[in-house]
């Protein structure tokens, strides 16, 4: 079997990332308020 | 130790290579064939690259796809309206509390039978409480004794019944006669990790990725809370005092994202975003899970399934029971309709 059971070391990891995440949807948003998305041509 | 960062570095950029390159394909294929809905290309697409990975003889690169599913859950909240309250509501909670009597009750009972050794039984109704693998990894944080072996059982049996949830699930719909608010609340209940069950409800129409959205982030609320409870079960109390369990433990950790999505939810039920805003941040949202769901796919091994072992068949099974009693109580409970 290939899978293999996470380690802490991942769990860590995966907080710092939810986290990064976090602020990159929050900035995203912030962009949409400020229209700064709009001025991509979809 | 310089080598050994720039290795990880290189391993890091070839994850975000691949994942551009798939992801491009399988947007490529959506609007070459834009009857196909978008969420099977991406799958499909990924699953693809993750069996070529597999083939190949190069250590297969990860991809970083939980970024954009954490950002999309995110920004998902910037869809909150009363109206998901009317659709979750209290029936919603009350579901589940079902869904954790039943998986519970199905591996008390598999105890009991001998099926399972008690501490895997936990481990497993822990994972398929809703909580998917993080719970695992952070129980075996403290219990010495699951990591290695029943860790890495428990694993493939959260990504199994997600696999298998990801392809049975649509199959099913049709045939249950399933609301697409009906199939989202199931697929949020019952597929233990978010990025299956979020991928598991984008094969249906809107509204069932905003309320599985919602109710895995009612479920993953409660996670701190469901790893205390194990420990407090499995671990002896010499060990507890021992300081094996910090004080930091008592206050249970809620996801990240959870919190993120809260607030934006918040913000979007006080008015904070237009309907062009709505739509905007749709779009986005959007991108975001087919980029995740890219990811899922390459993850999602196919062969594992065909492979379980007796402990994670059993678990399996166990699964499929707890699902389907979920199913009935949601179709013919007495909230079944969802609140219409």
């Amino acid at each position: 079997m290939k899978i293999e059971a996470p380690t802490l070391a991942v769990l860590r990891r995966g907080f710092a990332r939810e986290f990064v995440s976090t602020l990159i949807a929050l900035a995203l948003i912030a962009a949409v308020k400020i229209g700064l998305i709009s001025l991509i041509p979809w | 130790m310089r080598t050994k960062t720039s290795q990880l570095d290189s391993q890091r950029a070839t994850g975000v290579v691949v994942l551009a390159v798939v992801v491009g394909l399988a947007k490529l294929a959506h609007i070459l064939v834009p009857d196909v809905p978008a969420v099977i290309w991406a799958l499909g697409f990924g699953i693809l690259a993750g069996v070529g990975a597999a083939r190949s003889r190069k250590p297969a690169p990860a991809l970083p796809y939980q970024v954009p599913l954490t950002a999309g859950f995110v920004m998902m909240g910037a869809q909150m309206q009363p109206e998901v309250f009317t659709l979750v509501g209290w029936p919603g909670v009350i579901s589940l509390a079902l869904l954790w009597l039943c998986v519970l009750g199905a591996f008390a009972l598999a105890v009991k039978l001998r099926l399972l050794p008690a501490r895997l039984a936990g481990l497993f109704a822990l994972g398929l409480s809703g909580f998917g693998v993080t719970a695992v990894v952070a129980v075996a944080k403290y219990d010495r004794e699951i990591a290695g072996t029943p860790q890495t059982t428990a694993t493939l049996l959260v990504l199994v019944s997600g696999a298998l949830a990801l392809v049975g699930y649509p199959l099913l719909a049709p045939w249950l006669g399933l609301d697409a608010a009906t199939f989202g609340a199931f697929a949020g209940l019952t597929v233990a990790n978010n990025a299956e069950a979020l991928a598991t409800a984008g094969t249906a129409d809107e509204p069932a990725l905003l309320l599985a959205a919602a109710y895995k982030v009612l479920a993953n609320a409660f996670e701190g809370l469901a790893v205390l409870v194990y420990l407090w079960l499995f671990i002896p109390p010499a060990q507890r005092e021992q300081g094996h369990i910090g004080a930091r433990l008592l206050l249970p950790k809620v996801p990240g994202f959870v919190v993120g999505f809260a607030i934006v939810g918040a913000a979007a039920l006080l008015g904070a975003f237009t309907e062009q805003d709505r739509a905007v941040l749709g779009t986005l949202t959007q991108w975001a899970f087919f980029i995740a769901l890219v990811g899922v796919g390459y993850r999602t091994n196919i062969g594992a399934i065909f492979k379980a072992a007796k402990p994670t068949a059993i678990g399996l099974g166990l699964w499929a029971v707890t699902s389907a009693l979920v199913m009935l109580w949601l179709t013919r409970g007495p909230w079944s309709g969802h609140g219409t």
